[in-house]
C-alpha cells in the first residue's frame, strides 16, 4: 500500500515519518524531477507498506519547484507515486490555514487520514480541537490527535493507518483540480475554501482566552533586533565556524592517517605491481580524499538542522532578505549559501525553495564561490607555505586571519557576482518572500540525527563515486605515458641517483617524480605552462591545477607525487619543505610570497569541482548553466591570481 | 480609510478589504489573507521591510511591496 | 595479471564516468512528471 504523507511546512510533517519509520528511509529522486523523494517503510500485521513524504507545501497549487511536484503527482492517478492512503499533518495551533490544504486534499477522494500534531503547542495557546465536531464536516476522515515531537500518538496513527489498510474504503468522488494555470478559478476556490473552514472552525475549535491579543515574543524581538539581530547572526555564524574546524580537525586526521597507513601497509603486503600500485597510489588516496570531509560536513548540517528545527532560521532569513534583494538574491538564500561552506551540492539543492526563477538561478550560481571543505586542504598547505607563523598587533595570528581572509575573499566574490548577475540576467516573475515565521520549538535530536545522515549519505554517494572514478582515471595518466620519454627520463633519473650515491628510497622517489613528469599528465603540464607563468605557476603546479580540476580534493596528493613525497609520512611537513626548497631554472625560488597567494586566490575562484556542475546541470536542467558557471568563475580565477601575483612580486 | 498594509504600524491591526490583482494575490489568499479577515502587524526587520503580521494563529512575513498590494481598513476609533 | 586489474578497473572507471557525463549532462529527462508543469510556470 502507498501513503502520501502531505502537510504544511512547519507541521511537523517531518517528526511524524521520522516516528513512524525510524530509520527505515531513504531519500531518492521523483521521476525526472530533481525533487527528492523521502520515501520509507512501516510494517502493519507483517506486512510492508511505503510511505512518501512529500514536499510541504500550503495548497495543492505549487509556487515553487518542490511544491510542483505534489501537485503533479496527485492530480495524475497514473503516477507512479500516486497514493492508495493520504495522510495529512496538520498544525493544531494554525488550524485554520492548515484545513485549506486538508480540504483539498480531502476532495481528492481518497481515503484520508487527518493528524491533529502540535498537541502541546495548541494548549499552550489555549486552543483545543473538538475531533468529533471536525469530524462532521469531513466525514469519510479519519481523525487522529498527535504530539510528534515527543513521540505521543505513534500507536493510534499506526492502528488508524492499518485500519485504512484493512477496510480498503471506496473511492469518493473526487472534486475536481483547477487547471494549473488558470488563476482565477484556484482565487474562486480559495474563497469558497476559506468560508467553508470559517464554519468549521466555527464549530469545532475553542479558545479559552478570546481577546487574547498578538504580542510580540521576546526572543524575536532580539532576534530582528537592529543591532543585536545581527551580532546575534554573526556570533552564531562564528562559533560554528571554531567549531567545525577545531573539532572537526580530530577526526579528519585520523581518517587521514587511518588511510595512509592502510595504504602503507597494504603496499608492503601486497606483490608489487602496477595494480597494487593503483590501489595504493590511486583508490585508497581517493576514497580517504572523499571521506577524510565528512566530519566537517556532518558538523555543519547539525547546526543548520538545529537552527532550522528551532526556528530560528527564518528569523535570519527575514532580516537577511533587505540586504540580499539588492545582489539578486532572496532572503532565503542564506541557507544555500551557508551550507556551500560544507560542499556546494548541498547547498544547491537547498535553492529549491526559492521559488523565483531569477534569485534561485544567481543563488545556484554563486553558491560555489563559497569555499567548500575541499578548499581547505589547499589553503592549510599554501599558507603553511608562505604565510609566516606571526602575529599582528599581537593578538591575531596571521595566518589564521588569512585564513579567514580567503574565506572572507569568497563571499565577497560571490555577493559582488550575484549583484552583477542581477544586471545580466532577465527578470520572469517578480520575486516574493512570504515566509511563515514557525513559533520556537526546541529541536527534535531524532530529526537533526536523520537529516545530518542523510546529507551526509547524498555526499558521499553522489561526490564520493565521481572522485574515486576521477582518482582512477588520474592515476593512470599521472602513471602512463608515451613510452619513449618515460624510459629515457627514469633512465636518467636512476643515473643521477646512482652519482649522487642515494639511497634506494632516495632513488625510488627520483624515479617516481621523473615518471610523472613524463607522463601524460607531465606532458600537460608542459603544455599549459606558457598559459600559466603570468599567474607565477611552472609545469609542475601545472599538473596539480589539472589534477584538481577534476576534484579539489586530488591537489595535495598531486603534488606529493610530483615531488616525490612519500604518501605514508607526514606528509605536509615533507612536502612543505620539498616546495620550499623548489628553485626554477634561474635560480629563483618557485614557492615566493606572490607565488603561493597567487594559487590561493586561484583555488577560491576557479570551479573544480565535476561532481557539483552535474548537479547544477541537474537542478537547472540544462547545460547552459554549468558552463557558464566554469567560465565566469575560471576567468575571475585566472585574472585574480595573475593580479594578486604581480601585485605581490 | 483604505490604506495599505504596508502603512500600518507595528502593533496596530485592521481587517483585509482587497488584494490588489498581481502574480501573489492567489497564494496571500491561500494563506488565510482574504477580505474580512482581521491582522496584526508586529514588527519590522532592521530596515522596514519585511513586516510580519500575525494572522490569526501563525506569523506572515511579507515584503513592504507585498503588503502594498493588501488593501486594509483600520477600525475606526470611536471619538468620545 | 596485475596488468589486466589495471586495465579493468580504468576501463570500468572511465565507462562509469562517462554514463555519468552522459545522464547528467546530455540525455533530456524523458519521464518528467513535473516538468510539464514547470514549462507552464516559466513561460
Amino acid at each position: 500500500m502507498k501513503i502520501a504523507l502531505l502537510g504544511n511546512p512547519n507541521t511537523g510533517k517531518s517528526s511524524v515519518f521520522n516516528l513512524i519509520t525510524g530509520l527505515r528511509q531513504q531519500v531518492g529522486n521523483f521521476p525526472g524531477v530533481t525533487v527528492e523523494k523521502k520515501t520509507g517503510t512501516l510494517q502493519i500485521d507483517g506486512n510492508s507498506h511505503t510511505i512518501i513524504d512529500f514536499p510541504g507545501t500550503y495548497s495543492l497549487y505549487p509556487r515553487s519547484k518542490d511544491e510542483q511536484v505534489v501537485y503533479s503527482v496527485l492530480s495524475n492517478e497514473d503516477s507512479e507515486d500516486y497514493p492508495d492512503v493520504v495522510v495529512v499533518v496538520v498544525d493544531q495551533s494554525n488550524l485554520e490555514r492548515n484545513l485549506f490544504l486538508f480540504s483539498q486534499i480531502y476532495d481528492l477522494g481518497l481515503p484520508t487520514i487527518l493528524v491533529l500534531n502540535m498537541t502541546d503547542l495548541a494548549q499552550r495557546n489555549g486552543l483545543s480541537v473538538d475531533a468529533d465536531k471536525l469530524k462532521t464536516f469531513f466525514p469519510a476522515a479519519q481523525i487522529v490527535s498527535t504530539n510528534a515531537r515527543v513521540g505521543m500518538g505513534k500507536e493510534r496513527l499506526m492502528t488508524a493507518i492499518a485500519d485504512m489498510a484493512q477496510a480498503a474504503p471506496e473511492r469518493r468522488t473526487p472534486i475536481p483540480l483547477c487547471p494549473i494555470d488558470d488563476v482565477t478559478c484556484q482565487e474562486q476556490e480559495a474563497k469558497a475554501r476559506y468560508t467553508y473552514i470559517h464554519q468549521v472552525i466555527d464549530s469545532s475549535l475553542s479558545r479559552v482566552d478570546k481577546e487574547k491579543k498578538a504580542a510580540v515574543s521576546s526572543l524575536d524581538r532580539l532576534f530582528v533586533h537592529p543591532v543585536f539581530g545581527y551580532i546575534i547572526f554573526a556570533a552564531i555564524l562564528f562559533v560554528v565556524f571554531q567549531f567545525i574546524f577545531a573539532f572537526a580537525v580530530i577526526p579528519m586526521d585520523l581518517i587521514d592517517t587511518g588511510f595512509a597507513e592502510f595504504a602503507g601497509w597494504l603496499s608492503l603486503s601486497m606483490p608489487n605491481g602496477v595494480f597494487s600500485d593503483l590501489i595504493c597510489q590511486g583508490i585508497i588516496p581517493g576514497i580517504g580524499g572523499v571521506l577524510v570531509f565528512v566530519p566537517q560536513i556532518a558538523l555543519l548540517f547539525f547546526f543548520i538542522s538545529i537552527l532550522e528545527e528551532t526556528g530560528y532560521l527564518s528569523r535570519v532569513v527575514f532580516i537577511m532578505d533587505r540586504l540580499m534583494r539588492p545582489l539578486g538574491l532572496n532572503g532565503k538564500s542564506v541557507v544555500p549559501l551557508m551550507s556551500s561552506v560544507a560542499c556546494a551540492i548541498p547547498g544547491v539543492m537547498a535553492t529549491r525553495t526559492i521559488a523565483d526563477w531569477k534569485e534561485r538561478m544567481i543563488t545556484i550560481l554563486v553558491a560555489p564561490l563559497m569555499s567548500c571543505s575541499a578548499r581547505i586542504p589547499v589553503y592549510t598547505l599554501l599558507i603553511a607555505l608562505v604565510i609566516p607563523k606571526t602575529r599582528i598587533l599581537g593578538i591575531f595570528n596571521l595566518q589564521g586571519l588569512v585564513l579567514f581572509g580567503l574565506y572572507t575573499l569568497g563571499l565577497v566574490a560571490a555577493l559582488v557576482v550575484a549583484a552583477l548577475l542581477k544586471f545580466i540576467l532577465k527578470s520572469r516573475d517578480k520575486g516574493f518572500l512570504m515566509l511563515e515565521l514557525p513559533s520556537f520549538k526546541s529541536p527534535r535530536w531524532g530529526n537533526v540525527g536523520i537529516t545530518v545522515w542523510e546529507k551526509v549519505k547524498v555526499f558521499i554517494l553522489d561526490a564520493g563515486k565521481v572522485i574515486l572514478a576521477i582518482s582512477i582515471l588520474l592515476w593512470a595518466l599521472a602513471t602512463y605515458g608515451p613510452s619513449e620519454s618515460m624510459k629515457k627520463n627514469i633512465a636518467k633519473a636512476k643515473k643521477e641517483s646512482k652519482e649522487l650515491h642515494l639511497s634506494e628510497e632516495k632513488t625510488n622517489h627520483r624515479v617516481a617524480s621523473a615518471k610523472m613528469e613524463s607522463s601524460y599528465i607531465g606532458h600537460l603540464g608542459h603544455f599549459i605552462e606558457p598559459a600559466i607563468q603570468p599567474l607565477g605557476y611552472d609545469w609542475k603546479i601545472g599538473i596539480s591545477l589539472i589534477t584538481s580540476f577534476a576534484a579539489r580534493e586530488v591537489f595535495v596528493g598531486s603534488l606529493s607525487t610530483i615531488y616525490a613525497v612519500n604518501e605514508t609520512d607526514n606528509v605536509n611537513k615533507r612536502l612543505i619543505d620539498k616546495m620550499r626548497a623548489e628553485k626554477r631554472s634561474d635560480g629563483t625560488k618557485v614557492y615566493t610570497l606572490a607565488a603561493g597567494a597567487s594559487l590561493m586566490v586561484f583555488y577560491v575562484f576557479a570551479m573544480q569541482c565535476m561532481a557539483t556542475l552535474a548537479v547544477v546541470k541537474r537542478e537547472t536542467n540544462s547545460w547552459k548553466w554549468p558552463l557558464i558557471q566554469i567560465g565566469f568563475m575560471g576567468v575571475l580565477a585566472y585574472f585574480g591570481a595573475m593580479i594578486t601575483f604581480h601585485l605581490l612580486s | 480609510m483604505s490604506a495599505k498594509l504596508s502603512e500600518i504600524k507595528n502593533g496596530n491591526c485592521a481587517t483585509v478589504t482587497s488584494i490588489e490583482d498581481s502574480s501573489i494575490r492567489l497564494k496571500l489568499m491561500e494563506m488565510g489573507l482574504l477580505p474580512g479577515k482581521s491582522v496584526t502587524v508586529l514588527f519590522r526587520a532592521p530596515l522596514g521591510d519585511p513586516i510580519a503580521i500575525d494572522v490569526n494563529g501563525y506569523i506572515l512575513s511579507l515584503r513592504l511591496d507585498e503588503a502594498a498590494l493588501i488593501l486594509v481598513e483600520e477600525p475606526s476609533l470611536a471619538i468620545a | 595479471m596485475q596488468e589486466v586489474l589495471v586495465f579493468i578497473a580504468i576501463a570500468a572507471a572511465s565507462i562509469f564516468l562517462a554514463r555519468q557525463f552522459y545522464t547528467k549532462f546530455v540525455r533530456k529527462d524523458a519521464k518528467c512528471d513535473g516538468c510539464a508543469v514547470g514549462k507552464i510556470q516559466e513561460k
